[in-house]
């Protein structure tokens, strides 16, 4: 009997090791980066590697803890995994730090230079590489000049404790400054703060502009509701925080995003080293504009028809129509 | 090995814990915030070309000067000390964010080869270009900031050398608290914790030993948040999100383990607890799912073991008060016959 039971697991054990585990890990739960991770074992299956078939893929979140970000980190590398996929900048730091020599594919990470991930876009030597979710902040702030050529000051919202929107900030100034707008800094590091600080200065700022916020997305239902109070127009690099009251978004699909991060995921499992990979930003045909023209009328904004020919999605009487 | 290393570093947070809430018996929450500002100053020196062993020490020395504030405002401005320690740990949020120079500050590993690029440098359009003739921008390429790749003490190679480090680290940190609170004034400061009213005789000022405790205990946590800084790589605006929570529940986890024992083992209980505590929440993390456990539900549950543990010893002692008061009863019948 014991004999048995010791080759059975001999058997489980040969077994499980022939398998590759994927390890996926983001630091918070959030439509957009959910829809990464969707992207990612989506584009895996269609690659012949199926969650409990050949691979096994281990999805941990943090909950927005970097110390649990930390603890999964050297779980997976204690699995022995085949790849780490680091979804946002501290669980992709936490996967970095933690191993030199099992690929780690990051995601949805603005800025892996400042971050320390990767010397440079494009192929570095080392273990890691991933797909940065950049968003053009500079044609966002354009399409607000366009669209509202009176505008003179410009209220950016974010949390300055995310990295990311702290980078698009400073890209954000480069551009109104370009552009002769005035940026006005609404900051909180909690959703409440955030409402309170805006409602201090909603009197001050012509339009609102929102970049890839977590916190901004978390309180955008409280923003938009300020803003249509108080007739002034949101431009957002995200278009779910668009769908929630914006005039217009123009941002990337992060299941898209996912995608290109699978593919680099089903590159490496399939032998590629990832020296061999580039780190990239997604390319235009990734981008999605978005337009509310409900919104438009509500706040007594004329969107100029050259905008609303290369929309993608528009708002009219409620409905969202897909161009 | 990992989760052990990770348990011994919030371990060495949970003996700061230890000391204020056990201690000096002074429920700190200055905890989360003098954490992160450790590893937001270790992780500040190390990029600035400071030694690690320099970074780590100003690390316990930022958290001492946090602990000392909250001390100091909790008795010198009779403010409560939970209020105390919660104004600390807000403020300490912007200041980490001051040191940190940004939410995030990563050990650097690589060189940059050149500044952040926006995403128009790089990818030459986004298929919007012709609506913007008129507004045309021409951004100036940015500066590269120059970055020196800095030593880090940790390898993560976990060949034992990084585990080895941090028990070296801890048992220097658990013998030197251990001798200094044998000592006369460290005596006192126990006896301030089980009996503040009683050291009044001893000449000593209950102001003193207030701050006292609480610097000390944040030093340590001041310390751990470097070391778990420079460990994990890198700091951030959050890494001290929970802690106070965490290490309380390390304590407890300790103190059933161990029990209540001497000072020295008292000392180590915490640090034992940390390291439960971490084995069994990766055991969560990693096999929960089946019983349709969430990593989310951790924090409830955290509480949770903290309340009940707390309420079946104040149960059982109350239950024990119950009975010295019937049998004083009894006696004092007895004596009235």
């Amino acid at each position: 009997m014991k004999q048995v039971l010791v080759c059975l697991l001999l058997l489980v054990g040969i077994l499980g090791l022939s398998v590759q585990t994927v390890g996926i890990t983001a630091i918070v739960e959030h439509p957009a980066l959910d829809a990464v991770r969707e992207g990612i074992i989506d584009v895996l299956e269609e690659n012949g590697f199926k969650d409990g078939d050949n691979i096994v893929i281990d999805f941990q979140n943090a909950q927005g803890s970097v110390s649990t970000a930390v603890a999964i980190a050297k779980q997976f590398i204690s699995l022995n995994a085949a790849v780490m996929v680091g979804i946002a900048t501290p669980s992709a730091q936490a996967l970095v730090n933690a191993s030199k020599t099992i690929p780690v594919v990051f995601s949805a990470v603005t800025d892996p230079v400042s971050a320390s991930l990767v010397p440079a876009f494009g192929k570095n030597p080392g273990n890691v590489v991933g797909i940065s979710d950049m968003t053009p902040v500079k044609t966002q702030l354009q399409l607000l000049k366009l669209t509202l050529p009176d505008v003179e000051t410009v209220g950016v919202i974010y949390n300055s404790g995310e990295a990311n929107s702290v980078t698009i900030r400073e890209f954000a100034k480069e551009a109104c400054d370009a552009l002769g707008l005035e940026l006005i800094d609404i900051t909180g590091s909690t959703t409440a703060e955030m409402v309170a600080s805006l409602n201090a200065q909603i009197n001050d700022v012509d339009a609102i502009y929102i970049g890839t916020d977590n916190t901004a997305a978390s309180s955008i239902e409280s923003i938009s509701t300020v803003a249509l109070r108080e007739k002034i127009a949101i431009v957002a690099a995200d278009i779910d925080i668009a769908r929630s009251g914006g005039l217009i978004g123009f941002g990337f699909n992060y299941y898209q995003v996912g995608r290109a991060t699978g593919e680099l995921v089903v590159e490496i499992l399939k032998g590629t080293p990832p020296s061999e990979l580039e780190t990239k930003i997604l390319g235009q045909d990734s981008l999605i504009l978005f337009v509310n023209t409900d919104i438009a009328e509500e706040i007594g904004v004329e969107i100029p028809q050259s905008v609303l020919d290369l929309a993608n999605l528009i708002v009219t009487d409620g409905v969202e129509t897909e161009r | 090995m990992a989760i052990l290393e990770q348990g011994l570093i919030i371990g060495l947070m949970a003996l700061g814990v230890y000391i204020s809430f056990r201690i000096v018996d002074l429920p700190d929450l200055t905890t989360d915030g003098s954490f992160a500002l450790g590893a937001a100053v270790a992780v500040r020196a190390l990029v600035s070309g400071l030694p690690a062993w320099v970074a780590i020490m100003l690390a316990a020395l930022t958290g001492a000067i946090a602990g000392s504030i909250t001390g100091t405002i909790h008795r010198k401005l009779k403010i409560n000390v939970l209020l105390a320690g919660i104004l600390v740990m807000t403020m300490l949020y912007s200041v980490n964010l001051r040191v940190m120079g940004g939410p995030n500050l990563p050990v650097p590993r690589v060189v940059p080869e050149r500044a952040t690029q926006s995403f128009e440098e790089m990818s030459g359009g986004t298929g919007l270009d012709s609506l913007f003739e008129e507004l045309e921008i021409d951004t100036e390429k940015r500066e590269s900031r120059t970055t020196v790749v800095a030593k880090n003490v940790f390898n993560n190679q976990l060949d034992g050398s990084d585990l080895l480090l941090i028990i070296v680290l801890i048992s220097a940190v658990v013998v030197v608290l251990s001798v200094a609170l044998k000592s006369d004034p460290g005596m006192t400061l126990r006896a301030f914790g089980s009996n503040p009213s009683g050291v009044v005789s001893f000449g000593i000022s209950q102001n003193v030993l207030a701050i006292a405790g609480l610097t000390i205990a944040n030093c340590v946590i001041g310390l751990s948040g470097g070391l778990f800084a420079l460990y994990s790589g890198f700091s951030d605006a959050t890494i001290g999100q929970g802690m106070v929570v965490t290490g309380l529940a390390s304590v407890i986890m300790g103190e059933i383990l161990l029990g209540r024992v001497k000072l020295f083992y008292g000392l180590l209980s915490p640090i034992v607890g940390g390291v439960i505590y971490q084995t069994l929440l990766s055991l969560a993390m990693r096999y929960g799912y089946r019983i349709g456990f969430l990593a989310s539900d951790m924090k409830l549950l955290t509480a949770v073991f903290i309340i009940t543990v707390i309420g079946l010893r104040q149960l059982s002692s109350s239950g024990g008060k119950r009975k010295m008061k019937q049998e004083v009863k009894r006696l004092w019948s007895n004596s009235k016959i």
